[in-house]
């Protein structure tokens, strides 16, 4: 077996006011090793964001903890979080998720300025990324400039750039037509496989459990099951 | 640097939000910096009218003269006292006056007035009697018994150039009337009510010898050589004049009203002010909400993938910074380019307005000030900066997990 890369040991979150409280996440325990290409599958409300939230430290849990390399995110606050997510998660979310103002090669670039890597080495790791994920050429177009495909395929490169631990999507197709959404799959399945980078998914759509390696059904807030390919 | 970058490139994000933001904020500017222009002009203006026109930049009189106005109490040492302000240096210019309350009579009515005694030379050049004449000639010396006279005295007493008017004051000491015929020599209009009803110039050797008060006089105008000592009175000068029994006043003195209203004008700017930036303020807390509001996703974003909150804190008061920056320069550009053609052109829709009992002469020409291009645009800038805190904290405690949630 691969390296644990996170442990979730009996998280749960829960929202409410007075005597209404709603079990988000109830008593999760899950562990994700290295190389994985999970998917949290589950209806709408399920909880598969919200453990995706909690998993990344994005969201803090009502209780248990999560470990991520080895240590405990749920411990960890402000710039100690913020440097820990930037050095050992990537995101992918729905849509939207570049920073409009900047080109495809600095959306890239941006998470390698925040952890001070010189800059011929981050033009390196740039450019090599954009290579990765076939998007030689367009580096200085700004996202409004590229497909929503293309769009998606920088917020890969910048999930990876800054090697990771491990890649979380939040429903990263969900805006994107079935072909597209299939391109972007195969080659975060490709870069799963040859690369071993670790990949969760939160998701519903049937193309992302078809590629999974591993699916974690969920049903209001729990593991309903499992199932390993 | 990458947030210098993102900070600029997101003030151009919405030009015309910036633009009109950049507007409020700049033409705020311009018109505090005119309005400081124009109302130190205004105030020039004001001095001058006053200083130039009849009171002077200054006066010596005995001791209570002004309050009581008896003629008895002529300065004392009057000639040794005028002497001795002609020889300071900071004087440029002094001349004596005897005052004293009277009766004027023409042939169809009779008034009260006050007659002042003069050197015409001197008298010339320190006030603007001899400027004001809008009939008859200036009084000259081979003629002892002429008299000017305000056009509305002139117009009551029925009198013009020429004609015959008697004057009647009581004697210094014994009260004794003295009565004198006068032929008016000039009428002058100097576009002050009091000046032009109640007020007659005769020479003042003949006003000596009709309050019999000798040599003596009971008045002594003076003018400064600096400017700024007009503005701001030196106050060990005055002291130094007020000797013997003797007073020296400043304009500021002499007519309270202008000066409060010098006061006044710096008060309501400085309210002014307070509300300019204060709707300034307010307008770049909207500007950066509005903004942080659209960009909620955007931010969620960067701190999920490690931006320190600190980062977002700096990069919204890197935009206000940039914000203010564009607008000072604007502001100060346009406030200049105001202040300049007003001042080249001159502002005469108050010209001949009576205010504060003065009467504004020439036109308002805006006054450059170093200060209105350093505090106003330094002021502008920070309270940006200030009213950019609050939404920089909001943004840099977003939680990234809550602006995420967006469909």
């Amino acid at each position: 077996m691969n390296k644990e890369v996170i442990f979730i040991d009996q998280m749960s979150k829960e929202y409410g006011h007075l005597d209404i409280i709603v079990k988000a996440v109830d008593n999760i325990s899950l562990k994700i090793h290295e190389g994985e290409f999970t998917a949290l599958v589950g209806p709408s409300g399920s909880g598969k964001t919200t453990l995706l939230n909690l998993m990344s430290g994005l969201d803090t849990p009502s209780h248990g903890r999560t470990f991520l390399a080895g240590k405990s995110i749920s411990d960890m606050k402000g710039n100690d979080l913020s440097d820990y997510r930037r050095d050992h998660i990537g995101f992918i979310f729905q849509s939207y998720n570049l920073i409009p103002v900047l080109t495809a090669f600095e959306n890239i670039e941006y998470i390698l300025l925040l952890q001070k890597i010189p800059i011929s080495e981050r033009r390196e790791r740039v450019f090599s990324i954009l290579k990765d994920v076939g998007l030689e050429g367009k580096e200085h177009r700004r996202p409004t400039e590229l497909s929503g495909g293309q769009q998606q395929r920088v917020a890969v490169a910048r999930a990876m750039v800054s090697r990771p631990d491990i890649i979380l999507a939040d429903e990263p197709t969900a805006n994107l037509d079935s072909h597209t959404g299939s391109a972007l799959l195969d080659m975060m399945k490709e870069l799963n496989e040859k690369k071993k980078i670790t990949f969760v998914f939160s998701t519903h759509d049937q193309m992302i459990m078809d590629r999974a390696k591993r699916l974690v059904f969920l049903k209001d807030g729990r593991i309903d099951r499992e199932e390993i390919r | 640097m990458m947030i210098g970058k993102l900070g600029f490139r997101n003030i151009l994000r919405n030009k015309r939000r910036t633009i009109i933001t950049c507007l409020i904020m700049g033409l705020g500017l311009a018109s505090l910096i005119f309005a400081d222009a124009f109302l130190k002009g205004l105030n020039e203006n004001m001095i001058n009218s006053v200083t130039n026109s009849f009171i002077g930049d200054g006066q010596i009189h005995r001791k209570d003269f002004l309050k009581t106005r008896e003629t008895e109490k002529t300065i004392n040492d009057s000639v040794y006292t005028l002497n001795r302000i002609l020889a300071n240096p900071k004087i440029s210019l002094a001349a004596p006056r005897s005052i004293a309350s009277a009766m004027i009579a023409s042939p169809t009515d009779i008034l009260p007035v006050a007659i002042f005694g003069i050197i015409p030379e001197q008298e010339e050049k320190i006030s603007s009697i001899k400027n004001s004449l809008i009939s008859g000639t200036y009084l000259t010396e081979d003629n002892q018994n002429q008299i000017l006279i305000g056009e509305k005295l002139a117009k009551f007493l029925g009198s013009s150039v020429g004609d015959k008017i008697v004057v009647t004051t009581a004697q210094a000491k014994s009260g004794v009337l003295s009565q004198e015929l006068f032929r008016v020599g000039g009428i002058f209009k100097m576009k002050n009510k009091e000046m032009d009803t109640s007020i007659a110039f005769i020479h003042l050797k003949k006003a000596q010898e009709m309050m019999a008060i000798g040599l003596s006089f009971h008045e002594i105008v003076f003018k400064f050589k600096n400017k700024s000592d007009v503005v701001d009175p030196p106050k060990d000068f005055l002291s130094i004049m007020s000797i013997n029994d003797n007073e020296a006043l400043s304009w500021k003195k002499l007519v309270p009203a202008i000066d409060a209203g010098i006061q006044l004008t710096a008060y309501s700017l400085t309210i002014g002010s307070f509300i300019l930036f204060a709707i300034i303020a307010l307008s770049t807390m909207n500007t950066l909400f509005m903004s942080l509001y659209e960009r909620m996703y955007e931010f969620g974003i960067m701190k999920a993938i490690g931006t320190r909150p600190v980062f977002i804190f700096r990069l919204i008061l890197l935009e206000a910074a940039s914000l203010a920056l564009l607008s000072t320069i604007l502001g100060t550009i346009v406030g200049a380019a105001v202040t300049l053609v007003t001042r080249l052109v001159g502002i005469n829709h108050l010209t001949d307005v009576e205010y504060l009992g003065t009467t504004i002469k020439t036109a308002i020409r805006p006054i450059f000030m170093p200060s209105q291009y350093i505090y106003y645009p330094l002021a502008i800038f920070i309270f940006a900066i200030i009213s950019a805190i609050y939404p920089a904290i909001t943004a840099a405690r977003i939680i990234p997990s809550k602006s995420l949630k967006r469909d």
